[in-house]
C-alpha cells in the first residue's frame, strides 16, 4: 500500500485467501485487518470484501514519518556513536545521497 | 429352547443414572427416515437421529454373514474329506459331523473375543457408545448364531442323506440333547445354545482380557462355569475330568432351557458390567 | 454448528497416579486450539476424556453444554484421532476402513475422503498396520477431516509423517476448516511449525492447566533481553525471568510478562537488545519436565 502496488478503492485479498497463503489461523487474519479498518487503512465493503482505504497511502506514510526518528534515525546515530564514525560524516553522506537522488 | 429374547433385558441395567438421551427413540425404529447425518446440537433432536438405529446391526451382519457362510462351506468340505478318509481305513459307525460341531464353539469364541477386543474400540472411535455397540450384539449374536446353526443342522441333515445312500450308521453320542440325528428341531436348538452361549463367553474373555488388571481370573472362572452348567444342559460338555452332577436326559425340556439361560445370563451381566466404561486404549496398529 | 467446550473441576486417575488435576476450562466453538504439553503432562488423557473413550474420575466434561461420556447425542459429533489412527483394526484394510467410517459417522465425506487417499497415495488394498511408517498417520488425518465431526481432535497424529506431508495436511486442514467451521484442538510437540494454524494455545503441565491465551498474546508475552550483563538484570529486576544465560559479560534473559512502547524505550536506551521469543522456547521454559529431568 505504501509502494503504491495495491492502491486506494483496491480489494484485498478476503481472510480465508490470506489464511491459506500463509497457512495462518483465520482468525488472526481477521484480527489484523480489523485493527488496520481501526487504523483506517482499509474500509469493509458489506458482502464484497476488504478494501484499501483512499487515504491508506497518506495514512501509513504519516504514521511512518512519525516514527521514522525513533525508529531509524535514533539507533542510527546510536550505532554511529558506538562504532565511532563522526556526526559530520554522516550528515555529509545524506547530503551526498540526496544530490544523487535529484530530489 | 432359550428364549431369543431374554439376553436383552440384562444389557438394558436400568440401574445405570444416566438420562439415556436415546432411550425415547424405542418403538420408533422407522421413524427417522431422514437418517440424513444432521450435526445440530440443538437438544430438540430426537435420541440418537443420526445414523439409524439399526445402522450397527446391518452393517455387522453385512459383513459377516457372507463370511461365516463361506467358512460353512469350508468346514463342510473338511468334514466330507474327513468322512472319507474314515471310511478308507476303518469303518464309519457313526457320524462325523457332530463331533466336528464341537470345534465350531471355539470359532464362535474366538467371535466374540473378536468383537470385543478390536472391533469395540473401532466403534467407539467412530463415535457409537459402549451401550449401542453391546445392543447390536444382543442382536447380532443370536441372529449369526441362528444362522449358523441352521447351516450346521442342514450339514446334519445332509450327512444322514449321505450315511443313508452309503449304508452308515448315523448315530450321535449318547450325551446329546437330541437322541437321534434326525430331531432337527433339537439339533437346531442345541447348536444354536451352544454358539450363543460359546460367543457370549468369547464377548466375555475379550471384556476380561481387554480391560485386565485382575479381571481375566474373574471371566476365566466365570467362563468354566458357564462351560460346565451349559455342557451339561445341552450335552457337549466334553470336559472329561467333571463327573455327570445331573443325568442329562431326565430335565424336560424347560429346565434344559432354564438352565441355558442359567449359563448365559451371569457371562451377559458381567460382559456389560466391565464393557460399560471399558476405557479405550492407546493401539499400537 | 460449533460446538463449545466445557470442562469443569476434571479429574483423571489411573489407580495411583493422577493424570489430570481439577482441570477446569472452556473452549469457544468453532475455533482451532493448539494443546501443549511435555510428555505424560496429560494431553492424551484430557482428549481421550473429551472424546468419551476414558470416563473421568471426577468433574463435568461438556460439549455444547451435554455430559460425553456415554452419550450417543455428543460422541456422534466429536472425533479423536490419535497417533495410532483409531480409524479400524489393523487387520482391516484401508479401502474397508473407509467403508466402515462412512455407515458409521454422521456427515462424512465419502468424496472428500476418497480426494483425499488419492491425493497422500494411500494404498487401498492394504492393512492398516503394513502401512509403512510415513504412510500410517495419513488415513488418521484423513479421518479426522472427512468425517466433518463439529468436534475434531488431532492427538499428535502426524507422528511419521514427513515434513512436506505435513505442510500438505496442514493447507488440507486450514482450507476444510475454513470451508466446514467446526471446533478443532490439536495435540502436537511441533510447536513452532503448527503454531500459526492455532488461534489459542492451551499448555497443560503435570494434569493441571497452566495457561489458556490467544496464541499471538502469548507470544508477545516473551521477549529476550541481551546486552551488558549488569544493565540487563537491572532492566530484569522485578520481572518474571523464565531462563538467563551468560557468555562473559554478555548475559541474556527471557522475560516473560510483556513490555509496552515504554520499556522498550528504556531497554534501547540501556543499550539492551529486544528480540522476540518463540513460542517454542516459552513453552520449554515454562512447562515443568516431567519427572524432575531437564
Amino acid at each position: 500500500m505504501v509502494s503504491g502496488a495495491l492502491g486506494g478503492d483496491e480489494q484485498v485479498m478476503s481472510t480465508n485467501q490470506y489464511a491459506a497463503y500463509y497457512r495462518i489461523n483465520p482468525a488472526t487474519v481477521a484480527k489484523a485487518f480489523q485493527q488496520l479498518v481501526e487504523e483506517q487503512v482499509l474500509y469493509k465493503k458489506r458482502g464484497i470484501g476488504m478494501f484499501v482505504s483512499p487515504t491508506a497511502r497518506d495514512a501509513l506514510r504519516t504514521q511512518r514519518r512519525e516514527r521514522f526518528f525513533s525508529d531509524v534515525v535514533d539507533p542510527m546515530v546510536a550505532e554511529a556513536k558506538a562504532v565511532g564514525v563522526p556526526i559530520d560524516e554522516i550528515v555529509a553522506r545524506i547530503r551526498q545521497l540526496d544530490g544523487r537522488k535529484g530530489r | 429352547m432359550s428364549d431369543p429374547a431374554a439376553p436383552r433385558p440384562a444389557m438394558h441395567d436400568p440401574a445405570d443414572g444416566s438420562a439415556a438421551p436415546d432411550d425415547h427413540r424405542d418403538g420408533r425404529p422407522g421413524d427417522h427416515g431422514d437418517g440424513a447425518p444432521d450435526g445440530h446440537a440443538d437438544g430438540r433432536s430426537s435420541g440418537g437421529a443420526d445414523g439409524h438405529r439399526w445402522d450397527v446391526v446391518r452393517l455387522l451382519l453385512g459383513t459377516h454373514l457372507p463370511f461365516l457362510v463361506l467358512c460353512w462351506a469350508v468346514f463342510a468340505g473338511a468334514v466330507l474329506v474327513i468322512t472319507f478318509g474314515i471310511d478308507l481305513r476303518t469303518t464309519i459307525t457313526q457320524s462325523v459331523w457332530d463331533p466336528a460341531v464341537m470345534i465350531v464353539r471355539w470359532f464362535a469364541l474366538g467371535y466374540g473375543v473378536y468383537f470385543v477386543y478390536r472391533m469395540l474400540p473401532v466403534y467407539v472411535a467412530h463415535g457409537r457408545t459402549r451401550r449401542e455397540f453391546l445392543r447390536a450384539m444382543a442382536v447380532f449374536v443370536p441372529v449369526a448364531a441362528a444362522v449358523v446353526a441352521a447351516l450346521l443342522t442342514l450339514g446334519l441333515a445332509l450327512e444322514g442323506v449321505l450315511y443313508r445312500v452309503m449304508d452308515w450308521p448315523h448315530r450321535v453320542g449318547a450325551e446329546r440333547l437330541f437322541d437321534a440325528p434326525d430331531q432337527l428341531p433339537l439339533v437346531l436348538g442345541t447348536y444354536w445354545a451352544m454358539l450363543v452361549i460359546w460367543g457370549t463367553i468369547g464377548l466375555l474373555l475379550g471384556a476380561g482380557f481387554y480391560r485386565s488388571g485382575g479381571n481375566e481370573l474373574v471371566v476365566l472362572a466365570l467362563a468354566l462355569v458357564m462351560v460346565v452348567v451349559s455342557g451339561y444342559a445341552i450335552g457337549f460338555s466334553g470336559l472329561p475330568f467333571v463327573g455327570a452332577v445331573v443325568d442329562v436326559a431326565d430335565l424336560p425340556l424347560a429346565g434344559t432351557a432354564a438352565l441355558c439361560l442359567a449359563s448365559l445370563l451371569p457371562g451377559v451381566a458381567v460382559s456389560w458390567a466391565l464393557v460399560r466404561d471399558i476405557p479405550i486404549r492407546n493401539r499400537v496398529t | 454448528m460449533t460446538l463449545d467446550i466445557e470442562v469443569t473441576g476434571l479429574q483423571l486417575r489411573y489407580g495411583d497416579v493422577t493424570a489430570l488435576d481439577d482441570l477446569t476450562f472452556r473452549l469457544a466453538g468453532g475455533r482451532i486450539y493448539g494443546l501443549l504439553g511435555r510428555n505424560g503432562s496429560g494431553k492424551t488423557s484430557l482428549l481421550s476424556v473429551v472424546a468419551g473413550f476414558r470416563k473421568a474420575s471426577a468433574g463435568t466434561v461438556l460439549v455444547a453444554g451435554q455430559p460425553v461420556f456415554e452419550n450417543p447425542r455428543v460422541t456422534r459429533r466429536v472425533c479423536l484421532i490419535r497417533e495410532t489412527g483409531d480409524t479400524g483394526d489393523k487387520d482391516d484394510r484401508v479401502g474397508d476402513a473407509l467403508h466402515t467410517a462412512a455407515h458409521l459417522r454422521p456427515g462424512w465425506d465419502g468424496d472428500y475422503a476418497d480426494a483425499l487417499v488419492d491425493r497422500f497415495e494411500i494404498p487401498r488394498r492394504t492393512k492398516l498396520g503394513e502401512l509403512s511408517l510415513g504412510q500410517r498417520s495419513a488415513p488418521g488425518m484423513i479421518f479426522g477431516l472427512a468425517a466433518r465431526a463439529p468436534v475434531t481432535l488431532f492427538d499428535e497424529s502426524h507422528l511419521g509423517m514427513d515434513a512436506p506431508s505435513r505442510a500438505a495436511f496442514s493447507d488440507e486442514l486450514l482450507s476444510d476448516f475454513m470451508a466446514h467451521p467446526r471446533t478443532m484442538i490439536i495435540s502436537t510437540h511441533l510447536i513452532d511449525e503448527l503454531s500459526p494454524l492455532f488461534e489459542e494455545v492451551v499448555i497443560i503441565d503435570n494434569g493441571r492447566l497452566l495457561l489458556q491465551d490467544e496464541t499471538d498474546v502469548l507470544r508477545a508475552r516473551g521477549a529476550d533481553v541481551t546486552g551488558p550483563a549488569e544493565a540487563v538484570d537491572r532492566f530484569v529486576a522485578g520481572r518474571t525471568v523464565l531462563r538467563e544465560r551468560q557468555l562473559g559479560r554478555t548475559k541474556s534473559a527471557m522475560v516473560y510478562g510483556g513490555l509496552d512502547e515504554q520499556h522498550r524505550r528504556q531497554a534501547r536506551d540501556a543499550g539492551l537488545d529486544l528480540g522476540p521469543v518463540a513460542l517454542q522456547d516459552l513453552f520449554v521454559h515454562l512447562t515443568q519436565p516431567s519427572g524432575g529431568q531437564g
